[in-house]
């Protein structure tokens, strides 16, 4: 733990968000926490968050501004679940060179995750978050930009990764009892029905390389086809 | 092998409304797409087994679990491993979601939803 900010200690994550609201970041709640509170509001057990993960808007004076917080924060480069951190210097056009940015500060572990433009970036995800006022223990009460549970679900789906697969079925689950309960007012999203294209290029080559060639790729095919039999839904 | 069935059954008790071997039995039956009565009619047992086993209403003990996961053509392996980095971070992430007052935050925001506002102003 870093003593120079003893101070920031005992405040939990939303300490994080009091300091990114107070230096006016534009940015949303997404990743487990986000599903994990979806998911929960509608009686689902997802996989419980253990760090707090934001999007910010990647414009350049809001960056500029997520930095600020950060100093603020003490904030850390974590490496897998050292908390002790490295210190590291920043700045909004540091800040844009990495997608995810994984953090330790006294307040808690947190992720910054860029979202690029093609990927609906924070505009598209602000589109459809909610404001939520969470209120702390002694009486404190910080409002929390929470990204939507679609696109929570979205962005898992598009992050990949074995973490992230593991949650979907949770997630949509959640989705479906939400969008059942409000018959999806408000403009949420849904991804309950929609169509998925998978494309392989598949590269022939002769001799030993390309029997190799071929064990992967059968591989890859099969991985696919595991997953999607894990996650599409059992009657 | 004899003491892996203690182990199993010991294990199988109620997690979070399902058990161990229903979700094995859940898992086996999306992973080869088949409904219940399939299932059930490949492995030799009736439907109504499958459906407690799934349910956690019925604890199959390790024997007749493995006849049903054989049944579609899976083997049920059990190994005994040696407490590991592994398993200590699963601890770590529990008490730093403690520590750290995630659980509280999380709970706040699902209460809190109800009462939420749109994050952008509607044109």
């Amino acid at each position: 733990m870093n003593h120079m900010s003893d101070e920031l200690d005992g405040y939990g994550v939303a300490r994080i968000i009091e300091v990114f609201n107070r230096c006016r970041v534009a940015y949303v709640v997404t990743g487990d926490v986000a599903g994990e509170a979806w998911a929960s509001s509608v009686g689902v057990d997802a996989r419980p968050a253990w760090g707090i993960e934001l999007t910010p808007d990647t414009e350049e004076a809001n960056l500029g501004r997520v930095s600020a917080a950060l100093y603020e924060l003490y904030a850390r480069i974590r490496a897998n679940r050292e908390f002790e951190g490295a210190a590291f210097e920043h700045d909004a056009a540091a800040l844009v060179a990495e997608s995810t940015w994984n953090l330790v500060c006294p307040a808690g572990p947190f992720d910054l995750v860029m979202v690029p433009p093609d990927a609906g970036g924070y505009t598209g995800l602000a589109g459809a978050a909610v404001v939520v006022a969470v209120e702390e223990e002694g009486g404190e009460r910080v409002e929390a930009p929470l990204a939507d549970l679609a696109d929570v679900i979205r962005l898992k789906e598009v992050s990949g990764g074995p973490d992230n697969l593991e949650v979907l079925p949770a997630l949509r689950e959640a989705l479906h009892r939400r969008n059942a309960a409000t018959g999806n007012k408000a403009g949420r999203r849904t991804t309950e029905t929609r169509e998925m294209t998978f494309s392989y290029e598949i590269e022939v080559v002769s001799g030993e390389e390309g029997e190799q060639l071929r064990l992967a790729q059968a591989g890859a095919i099969r991985d696919l086809l595991r997953w999607i039999a894990g996650n599409r839904r059992t009657k | 092998m004899g003491g892996s069935a203690d182990a199993l059954a010991a294990t199988s008790g109620n997690v979070g409304g399902g058990s161990l071997a229903g979700m094995l039995v859940v898992e086996a039956r999306r992973y080869r797409g088949l409904s219940q009565r399939e299932l059930a009619r490949r492995a030799g047992v009736s439907r109504t087994t499958v459906a407690e086993i799934e349910a956690g209403t019925r604890d199959p003990g390790l024997n007749k679990l493995r006849t049903v996961l054989e049944g579609v053509g899976l083997d049920l392996e059990v190994r005994l491993l040696i407490r590991d980095e592994a398993s200590s971070d699963v601890l770590d992430a529990e008490q730093t979601r403690r520590e750290h007052g995630v659980d509280r935050f999380v709970r706040g925001l699902a209460d809190g939803l109800a009462a939420s506002r749109p994050l952008v102003d509607s044109p």
